[in-house]
């Protein structure tokens, strides 16, 4: 069983999730190594894995993430003279800022990283993240870095504020967050939005900067994205669209999603929800065919263990479009308290009290969506026919297309992925 | 608003010192916060009529983190003076430090900067200038830091410590306000504290007389200021108030710290110089120097240290991962991680990616292993200590019935200290059939991964039954590769190997491995190490030394010639040499057709090797058996292995610190058919190609074909495929 990360794990990829900023860990090898590996897996900006290629002192054979191997005589004797010798070494093949992050043992030492950011000459690239709140939530983690970022670097709007909008709440360490912006941002068009930034997934530093001028922002992912948003607010009176129903999973929740910007920016979403409707058709059709031989999906089971944005619109969505049985719900450390609470109770009103906030492991089901390892091993264990990867750790599988869970595309890829995996022998 | 730090050693009256000093400001008229940054947590308490406020750190640890308010930790006090106390852990446990780290780092959070104070005031133990101590040092908190002292060398030498502590943090910029003496009636005191100003070059800005007003004051929980209003001591405080106003306007100038070196302050306040003894002058009666008949030297533990700790070098990974791969492997135990849920799931992510990728590329199921547990170790454990979370999860494992319980500790567990073994013999008393057995390798400090397996494997070791016999035909299996996907595939080689001449596994050490299997360890009369890397040579040290455990010199053989070796030398211990010759026989048929077949694409081709591997006799092996030419092994800096053992030492040449800028040029100068890395390099040129080496190769007889056959074809295909084009590619 893998553990779920924490918030330092969040922390780090808050940082490691924009384009031109680079994570210093003020920690030992061992927090690095892992933290290195995720990153340059979820978002290779390196042409080549070669350890060779990364042979200095601080990045021990990986592109991402060097760090100050803290030992011993580090904690004894404080880590400032490693910090001072490894951020000169990586600030100038930085363009954005050097996030340095203490690890728990780091944080126990209390270095002053401010301290050595002014002894270097690099207090404007640098933002220090003395203590995450460890074994607290990763998204709690993420905000918290994220948030320290935005305070640092955000400009403010000036007069020539902008039509665009920009999406928050979207990680590199969500499952195909590529594919997601590309879907996203196709819906958008179709209603006219103009996207100006993806806060933090891929986006420049440039981005973050101009970020203050946005005319909305959107939430899509709650836990990741909602106290941003209310940040932007509070500093800069940048309105946030929250969608009650969760991240744009599935037709239902795609469709409320649009309604919610269509609304709060008093647009005309026709086109966008055209195109959900014929895609719905174009699913219709296939589940048709499907149905009128086997009497499935409905009745099919699925477990689901995954962040509450996502497990909100994707329990609802099964259960009502393609008649699935919950048999275990369970959201990820650090939900929305609201989209847990209306799980919560839609759990009870559909008469499955009993399955929810359990493990998706205790009993066989048709369909898994968890983290790739879980999945993984339910398959291991015959506990389930197909599993739907939704969160990190990601599984073994290598995704050459880009793929969504969100939107009319991502709605169409799980349906695939469901029926074609109750089709499968266990 | 100006920042002030008091600074003294613990006991030195600096609470007193600065609840009267906040009281005389607050009646200049100033808005005034005092925060005492002591554990002993009374800073304040004579602005609050004698009455104990609710330190920050009991808040921290009562209050979850979205329900904490500013209002629930700042107290108004005398004159409006508001009033926060840091508090701390109980003594022996935790870490205060942190407790004043996530003190400063909470009122930040809960918005204290917004409220228009013209002043605060740290009071701050100086005895220990650690990293949280020193946090009101920092330039983002104390504009200006007095020093308050009596004219005890003890005090005057936290003065000077705190005096190096703002060297280290500010160099010989100036934010040294001054010296307080908190006069305690010595004899000559007034003299010792002017000569340490003198010599440190700072001015004492107030001389705070001895006097009974203070204990009066205190009885009635008052400051002397409020009690004696008209004392000459509260003028003293209004001198001080008056003397901080004029640091604010600028006319008191601030000072540059210049402590002295220990041995300055000795001779300045003790009158004496102490000379420092070397080791080779220790004089002591009872303690023998070193081996002289060989009796009467201290017995000195003898210590297996992994590559990286014995040369000091770089720590690859923490001991605490490796030790939980380690015990993770004991089907039927549960290792606890005592520390935060980050390292757990680090260490999980290693093992499960390993379980699921055995499945996907070798299709092998890798056999039940030991569960994990961890107590989640979070900032108010940081603070406290985590002896309690660590006793709940220990009785939780014990109550639920576990027979083996391996607890292993991280950084932070290691850092502030806690006390494992009374945790652990509290709960091993409640539950006696629970075997706890603590691994505190303290996440690195005790080293690098390598030694942490070597720590795992020490601790697992002691539930070897050393009354058990050997009996014959029964084989151990030591430190097999636990995080390489073909670690199964590879046992179950080597399992039918030796079941081909007779032999039985007895023992995996370990692997999937029960915990009857470890007690029955020395069933087995031979034990056979996986690999020769570091890490596994001491664990066969450690098995030879306390279980008398005998090992063959070869490891698990990969390619013909050296599984034909190992299967000859082990049907020699179980008397079925035949069954063992019948094989290789087979065997050698299959791999000389094999090379006759290869021969003609690969004869003449020569070879580039660089690896972190320092076996790699097996590849020279069919490389030589080929009839190609090697131009050069480069060994990469390995931090598992060293040196270089080979037959063919000395028939090829071997570069040590090879480096990527070597390989270039070796590539381009010599123009090799096959260069084979443990990465393969992106650096392509004219009639070069790459492959890999695999870190774990897989064992038997047929690996070398395998690799033979593929450059066979390799050497037919593109030299740079399609997509490397893409890259960036160095041509
Ligand atoms: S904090 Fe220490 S024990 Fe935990 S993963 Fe990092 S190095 Fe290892």
């Amino acid at each position: 069983m893998t553990f779920i990360p924490d918030a330092l794990t969040g922390s780090i990829f808050a940082a490691e999730s924009i384009e031109d900023c680079c994570v210093v860990l003020n920690s030992p090898t061992g927090c690095k190594f892992y933290h290195a590996h995720i990153s340059n897996q979820q978002y290779p900006r390196e042409s080549s894995l070669d350890p060779l290629s990364f042979a200095e002192e601080f990045y021990f054979g990986q592109p991402r993430i060097p760090c100050t191997y803290l030992d011993e005589d580090d904690y004894v004797a404080g880590s400032s003279e490693k910090l001072l010798s490894i951020l000169p070494n990586v600030a100038p093949r930085q363009k954005g800022a050097i996030v340095v992050i203490n690890s728990p043992g780091a944080t126990l030492i209390g270095d002053d990283l401010k301290y050595t950011f002014k002894e270097t000459g690099l207090e404007d690239q640098c933002v220090a993240i003395e203590s995450v709140d460890f074994s607290r939530s990763a998204p709690e983690g993420f905000e918290k870095t994220l948030l320290e970022i935005l305070k640092k670097y955000v400009r403010e709007p000036g007069k020539s504020s902008s039509e665009k909008v920009n999406i928050l709440g979207l990680s590199i360490s969500h499952k195909h967050w590529e594919g997601t912006i590309k879907e996203i941002k196709r819906l958008l068009d179709l209603m006219g939005v103009e996207v100006g930034s993806v806060i933090p997934a891929g986006c420049s530093m440039d981005e973050i900067k101009a970020s203050g001028q946005a005319s909305f922002n959107i939430v899509l992912c709650a836990e990741y994205g909602l106290q941003v948003a209310k940040w932007y607010e509070n500093k800069f009176g940048i309105p946030y669209i929250y969608c009650p129903e969760g991240a744009p999973v599935g037709f239902d929740a795609t469709v409320s999603f649009l309604n919610s910007i269509a609304e709060a920016m008093d647009i005309d979403a026709s086109r966008a929800l055209e195109d959900i409707s014929q895609a719905r058709k174009t699913a219709y059709r296939k589940i048709a065919r499907y149905n009128s031989l086997t009497g499935l999906p409905k009745g099919a089971t699925f477990s689901i263990q995954a962040d509450s944005s996502l497990a909100l619109p994707l329990t609802k969505w099964l259960y009502y479009y393609l008649g699935m049985a919950p048999m275990a719900v369970k959201t990820l450390p650090g939900g929305d308290p609201e989209y847990e609470r209306a799980l919560c109770e839609f759990m009870k009103e559909i008469g499955f009290t009993d399955e929810w906030d359990i493990f998706p492991g205790d009993q066989p089901v048709d369909i898994a969506i968890a983290d790739g390892h879980t999945v993984g091993s339910l398959r291991n264990q015959n506990m389930c026919r197909n599993g739907i990867e939704i969160a990190l750790p990601a599984g073994e599988y290598l995704d050459m297309v880009q793929k969504t869970y969100m939107g009319t595309t991502g709605a169409l890829m799980i349906l695939e992925e469901v029926l074609n995996g109750i089709r499968m022998l266990s | 608003m100006i920042q002030i730090a008091l600074y003294g050693k613990g006991g030195i009256g600096k609470s007193t010192v600065s609840s009267n000093l906040s009281a005389a400001l607050a009646e200049s008229g100033k808005k005034v916060l005092q925060i005492g940054c002591d554990p002993k947590h009374d800073s304040t308490r004579l602005l609050t009529n004698g009455n104990s406020i609710t330190t920050v750190m009991e808040y921290i640890r009562d209050t979850l983190p979205e329900d904490r308010l500013l209002g629930d930790i700042l107290f108004d006090g005398y004159k409006g003076v508001s009033c926060v106390e840091a508090g701390g852990p109980e003594p022996g446990v935790g870490c205060a430090g942190r407790g004043i780290l996530s003190m400063f780092e909470l009122l930040d959070r809960l918005g204290i900067h917004e409220i228009p104070f013209d002043l605060s005031l740290y009071d701050v133990l100086g005895d220990v200038v650690c990293g949280g101590f020193a946090v009101p040092l920092r330039r983002e908190y104390a504009d200006a830091v007095f020093l308050v002292t009596s004219g005890e060398y003890m005090a005057l030498y936290a003065a000077n410590n705190i005096l190096r502590g703002i060297l280290n943090f500010d160099g010989s910029s100036p934010r040294v306000a001054g010296i307080i003496h908190n006069g305690r009636g010595l004899e000559h005191e007034d003299e010792r504290v002017d000569a340490f100003a003198k010599a440190v070059k700072l001015p004492v800005v107030a001389s705070i007389p001895r006097s009974e007003l203070f204990a009066e004051a205190e009885k009635q929980g008052k400051t002397t200021l409020e009690a004696f209003p008209d004392s000459d001591v509260a003028t003293v405080f209004r001198d001080l108030s008056e003397y901080i106003s004029h640091l604010v306007t600028g006319s008191n100038r601030l000072y540059p710290s210049k402590p002295l070196e220990n041995s300055e302050m000795e001779t300045l306040v003790l009158g004496r110089n102490i000379p420092v003894i070397k080791p080779d002058q220790i004089s002591s009666t009872h303690i023998p120097k070193g081996p002289t008949d060989g009796k009467d030297t201290l017995p000195v533990r003898k210590n297996l240290y992994s590559k990286s700790v014995r040369n000091k070098e770089p720590l690859h990974g923490c001991a605490f991962a490796g030790a939980v791969t380690t015990t993770s492997q004991v089907n039927g135990s549960l290792t606890i991680i005592h520390g935060p849920r980050s390292c757990g799931h680090i260490v999980t992510h290693f093992l499960s990616s390993n379980v699921l990728a055995a499945r996907s590329r070798h299709g092998t199921d890798l056999p039940c292993k030991g569960e994990i547990a961890s107590t989640d170790m979070g900032e108010t454990s940081f603070i406290f200590g985590g002896l309690e979370e660590l006793r709940n999860k220990l009785e939780e494992a014990a109550s639920q019935g576990w027979e083996i319980v391996f607890l292993v500790t991280t950084c932070p567990a290691g850092l502030i200290g806690d006390d494992l073994e009374t945790a652990v013999s509290m709960v091993q008393e409640q539950y006696p059939r629970t075997k706890i057995i603590p691994v505190p390798v303290d996440g690195n400090l005790a080293g690098d991964f390598a030694q942490g397996l070597v720590e795992g494997w020490k601790k697992v070791s002691e539930l070897i039954d050393n009354s058990v016999s050997p009996e014959k035909g029964f084989v151990n299996i030591v430190a097999e590769k636990n995080l390489s996907d073909n670690v199964e595939v590879n046992f179950q080689t080597i399992e039918s190997l030796l079941d081909d001449i007779g032999l039985k596994v007895n023992c995996r050490f370990l692997n999937s491995t029960t915990i009857d299997s470890i007690r029955q360890f020395k069933k087995g009369e031979i034990n056979i190490l996986a690999k020769k890397d570091d890490s596994s040579q001491l664990v066969r040290d450690h098995l030879e030394n306390c279980f008398n455990a005998s090992f063959t010199d070869m490891n698990f053989p990969i390619g013909f010639n050296e599984t034909s070796k190992w299967l000859e030398e082990l049907s020699h211990l179980s008397g079925r040499k035949n069954d063992a010759e019948m094989i290789i026989e087979k065997e050698k048929q299959i791999y000389d057709a094999e090379m006759t077949r290869l021969r003609p694409f690969l004869q003449g081709k020569k070879v580039l090797i660089n690896t972190y591997s320092r076996s790699i006799d097996w590849l020279l092996d069919i490389i030589f058996d080929l009839g190609m030419d090697v131009l050069k092994i480069g060994l990469l800096h390995s931090s598992a292995e060293e040196g270089f053992s080979s037959k063919y030492a000395g028939k090829v040449h071997v570069e040590d610190n090879y480096t990527a800028q070597q390989r270039e040029k070796d590539i381009l100068d010599h123009r090799p058919h096959l260069v084979l890395s443990n990465y393969p390099p992106m650096f392509a040129s004219d009639g070069v190609h790459y492959d890999s080496i695999p870190f774990c190769p897989e064992v038997g007889f047929r690996n070398d074909i395998f690799m033979a056959q593929r450059w066979s074809r390799l050497l037919r295909l593109p030299e740079i495929e399609g997509w490397k084009i893409d890259g960036e590619v160095i041509r």
